[in-house]
């Protein structure tokens, strides 16, 4: 028998560090609604450092390559809708501004600010997978 | 890509656990792998190939043309 037949399926490590994310988050979520934000905090931390230790104490990698295909996969297309999307709806709303048809409520300023330094983080990242990449 | 994994698996006596658990992968990997729904990195290739003692040229080719 060879030692990879004595170690758990990779999937066993990855369902139970996507579980302890899960949960922790849920409960993060439900105690600061409920009233106890601190607890919330804590449960959060618990399920984070629960997770991070699940992964390390494999000893490998906890999503082999298709995971992080499809999470590439789903990044690109997230950048893409929120892309297009910021470049219909921002400047269309600016031009009914100016207009006089419509005034900003303030959560759509905060959400352009967003937005923007979103596309500033994803332009960096973007840099410097080109400069490790020459 | 066309793919003979699964004949290559089979001819071997392999689950998909197991051969996943070979190169260090998740059975779900190799289910996509035999179906055509992923194609597999160079190093997995690789892996796969090493693992069936073969070419990468044995287990994979592009596909033909209709």
């Amino acid at each position: 028998m060879t030692d990879t037949a004595l170690r758990p399926p990779l999937e066993s490590t990855r369902s139970l560090y996507v579980a302890c994310w899960a949960v922790g988050s849920v409960l993060y979520g439900a105690l600061i609604a409920a009233g106890y934000p601190l607890v919330g905090v804590a449960a959060f931390g618990i399920g984070a450092v629960t997770a991070v230790a699940i992964g390390r104490r494999s000893g490998r990698p906890t999503f082999d390559e298709r995971d992080r295909a499809v999470l590439d996969e789903a990044g690109r297309h997230t950048v893409a809708a929120v892309g297009m999307t910021s470049a219909v709806v921002f400047p269309a709303m600016v031009a009914a501004r100016a207009l006089g048809h419509v005034t900003w409520p303030d959560w759509f300023y905060y959400a352009a600010l967003f937005i923007a330094g979103l596309f500033v983080v994803w332009g960096v990242f973007v840099a410097l997978a080109r400069v490790r990449r020459r | 890509m066309e793919s003979d994994l699964r004949e290559h698996r089979e001819r071997e006596g392999l689950s998909q656990g197991d051969l996943a658990a070979a190169v260090d992968v998740t059975r779900q990997t190799i289910n996509a792998v035999e179906r055509g729904r992923y194609d597999p990195s160079l190093e997995l290739a690789l892996k796969l190939a090493a693992h069936f003692d073969c070419a990468v040229e044995d287990l994979f080719r592009l596909e033909t043309p209709p």
